[in-house]
């Protein structure tokens, strides 16, 4: 990756957290370390928010805990609560590069689209942010009272084991 | 609000307790309480509840995931009912 010609990568593809991976939280510099190389070489970091985003980690984006600018981020499962809508953010150089190049099955119906602004609405007025942030770590401390109890727990980790977060 | 229970035979080797994550999350089940298991070797057990959720709610889940822990530590769970949902 340190030596990676910007032709022959077009885009790096994380999950802040990983999810399906195993719930991995990478440390603290690592995605901003990403972040630089992939700038410096002309590659396009995408963020894939799809399970983090929209309020999860306790930012909007669980890309809004580092200082950095994704090229593309894309969302899905919270984004409408249970309706189906997702979405692909960018820059309009990356979005425009072809006409007509997407074939997303569940983007914009008006129904998807007014029960998300409803979900942003419901997550700013009851300060979801706030709540994920703080239930986060309440759980994430109860799991380890309970793994010191338990031989066959070898790790607990979460958004909360990071202090920025 | 994303937390990963990973489970291992032994500390040191870290070696993945991929049975013993499915019996957890069956025994769970069970116990009223629904949860998945991720990771490469299917030995992480994700907690993504829903932003609303009450604390309540959480207390009464953990107390269930405890109770599961135990029932799986003490061999008490069902092999073969957990063998025919194993790797869904």
């Amino acid at each position: 990756m340190g030596n990676a010609p910007a032709e022959d990568l077009a885009a790096v593809i994380i999950e802040p957290v990983q999810s399906d991976g195993g719930v991995i939280v990478p440390p603290l510099e690592f995605i901003p370390r990403l972040y630089r190389i992939c700038r410096d070489r002309g590659i396009s970091l995408v963020v894939d928010e799809v399970k983090v985003g929209f309020g999860r980690t306790g930012r909007f984006f669980a890309i809004e805990h580092f200082d950095v600018a994704p090229d593309v981020i894309s969302m899905a499962k919270p984004m409408a609560s249970g309706f189906p809508l997702s979405a692909v953010v960018g820059r309009a150089e990356i979005m425009d590069a072809a006409l007509a190049a997407h074939l997303f099955t569940s983007s914009a119906h008006p129904v998807s689209c007014a029960a998300s602004l409803a979900t942003i609405n419901v997550i700013r007025r009851e300060k979801l942010l706030e709540r994920a942030s703080k239930m986060g770590n309440y759980i994430l401390e109860r799991l380890k009272e309970i793994a010191e109890k338990h031989q066959l727990i070898g790790d607990v980790r979460g958004d909360g084991d990071d202090p920025r977060r | 609000m994303i937390l990963g229970v990973e489970l291992v035979k032994d500390h040191r080797a870290k070696m993945p307790a991929t049975f013993e994550t499915a019996s957890l999350v069956y025994r769970a089940y069970e116990l009223g309480l629904l949860l998945t298991y991720v990771g490469t070797y299917s030995n992480v057990v994700e907690i993504t509840p829903p932003l609303t959720i009450g604390i309540e709610e959480v207390d009464r889940a953990l107390e269930i995931l405890e109770k599961a822990l135990d029932d799986v530590e003490k061999d008490r769970v069902d092999r073969e009912s957990v063998r025919r949902f194993i790797g869904w």
